[in-house]
């Protein structure tokens, strides 16, 4: 195994989540039925995020990944996947192709919640 | 002053056979709307059509310079577009639905001017979402005037106008005979780089044509989202594919993205990640259509079809109108990179999807 070393793309990445995913948004207020108005924080999409890298690795054939991924257990058993797996990346558990592959998937997907979410989140 | 309200039946079989539909006509100060809306009152075969106008200023002076030949006119009192008007706009169909040719069934269309000074939004937004609307009308689609001589200078310093153009169906390119084609040519481009979703007339005949074919539109017209190229279709301008993007496409903060799809999508995953989108940048999404394959239902394609914060409850059609089964959104937006939004619709599409779940490494 490749020497794991903490990676300040990951802490820059922690730091904008732990901002991002106390925001609330209010879902539903929009549809033309007005049915809707349910208040979510963008937390709990984390779920959506974690299973969407989990899909990517395996469709990719990229086993290190996965395997890292479902270290902790199975995506929906994990309790704030998202910040879990940022703390371990930034204290370095993955190796570097792993880091690479992770970090950069999650820095495209959560700098666009956060330019979606507006300037305070950014 | 208060009002009673009918009480809305909610039993399905109670709903009119047919909702009359609403065609809005946008338009900056001095476009043209007003002569527009007179040469289609003098049109044949108009009776049944009903005029709101919604105007500007202490003393309203539109509503008399429309052709009184028509006896179904509601002026709409003066106030901030984005409360008075709302509720004004609701009794004003409330009292047209009580009136004798609604109430025989002959009233076939509805064309709500508004100032020419307003964001339509708030309009629409009522026109499309509010229950109390539902039952009687429909929205079938928006026509902007946009004045050839002014309209370049007026893109530039109102946004109001730039919005107007963005919301519409029908861009009619009015005073034309004032312009030389040369200098027809970068209004009409910059008009589609606003709207491509827009067809644009620039003959006087064709814009009341234009109106015309919109009074009689179905509130579900077939979702036209072009990703390509294709001179065979005018209706509508074709819209950029992803990696194509004109960069030159970048005026008034005002852009258009196309998302596609290849394969079905959750109808879980999007409906949270539209709401999602809706819900964090309504003000900037001006108009959102599209057509979209579902992995629960692949067969019936949904209709989407938003401006700004509020959609139409989706559509499902019986049948795909082409072979091209891709889920292919547009989006006119302010100020949104299309690949945040395509970035965020990544995470959302598959979900719950993906089989059984995953057993963790030894």
């Amino acid at each position: 195994m490749s020497t794991a070393v903490a990676d300040p793309r990951a802490e820059r990445l922690a730091n904008l989540w732990s901002r991002l995913s106390a925001q609330h948004v209010t879902l539903g207020a929009g549809c033309g039925c007005m049915t809707g108005g349910v208040s979510v924080s963008l937390e709990d999409f984390e779920l959506d995020i974690a299973d969407y890298l989990w899909a990517e690795s395996e469709r990719l054939g990229e086993t290190a990944v996965v395997a890292f991924l479902l270290q902790p257990g199975a995506i929906d058993q994990q309790t704030k996947p998202v910040m879990h797996l940022l703390t371990r990346l930034e204290t370095g558990e993955a190796d570097e192709a792993v880091a690479d592959w992770l970090l950069g998937r999650l820095a495209r997907t959560l700098d666009s919640f956060a330019k979606l979410h507006g300037p305070s989140s950014v | 002053m208060a009002f009673i309200l009918p009480a809305l039946n909610t039993d399905a079989s109670a709903e009119p056979a047919v909702r009359v539909p609403i065609t809005v006509l946008t338009g900056f100060l001095g476009s043209g709307k007003t002569t527009l809306l007179n040469r289609l009152l003098r049109a044949p075969d108009m009776h049944g059509t009903a005029v709101v106008i919604n105007e500007f200023g202490s003393v309203g002076l539109d509503h008399d310079l429309v052709d009184h030949t028509q006896e179904n006119m509601v002026l709409l009192a003066n106030g901030c577009i984005c409360c008075t008007v709302r509720g004004d706009l609701v009794e004003a169909f409330e009292r047209l639905a009580q009136s004798p040719e609604a109430q025989r069934g002959e009233l076939r269309h509805v064309v709500v001017e508004t100032t020419g000074l307003a964001d339509p939004a708030p309009i629409l937004h009522t026109l499309m979402g509010d229950p109390r609307l539902a039952r009687h009308w429909r929205l079938a689609g928006v026509a902007c005037t946009v004045d050839a001589f002014n309209g370049m200078a007026t893109l530039d310093q109102h946004t109001e106008a730039v919005k107007q153009a963005a919301v519409a169906d029908r861009l009619l390119l009015t005073k034309t005979d004032l312009v030389p084609p040369d200098q027809l040519a970068p209004l009409a481009e910059r008009l589609r780089a606003i709207n491509p979703l827009a067809a644009i007339t620039n003959e006087p005949d064709d814009a009341l044509q234009a109106l015309l074919g919109l009074l009689d539109r179905p509130s579900t017209e077939r979702v036209a989202v072009q990703t390509e190229p294709d001179t065979t279709r005018s209706f509508f301008f074709p819209v950029s594919a992803p990696g194509t993007h004109d960069p030159n496409r970048h005026d008034d903060h005002i852009r258009s993205h196309v998302i596609v799809r290849d394969q079905p999508l959750s109808r879980d995953g999007f409906m949270a990640w539209l709401d999602m989108i809706a819900a964090m940048r309504g003000d900037d999404l001006l108009r959102v259509k599209g057509i979209v394959q579902l992995a629960d239902d692949p067969e019936h394609p949904m209709v989407i079809h938003g401006v700004q914060h509020l959609f139409h409850p989706p559509q499902t059609l019986p049948r795909w109108p082409s072979d091209d089964r891709r889920s292919r959104i547009v989006f006119i937006t302010r100020d949104i990179e299309a690949d945040d939004i395509d970035a965020t619709l990544r995470i959302f599409e598959r979900r719950r999807t993906r089989g059984t779940r995953p057993v963790p490494p030894v």
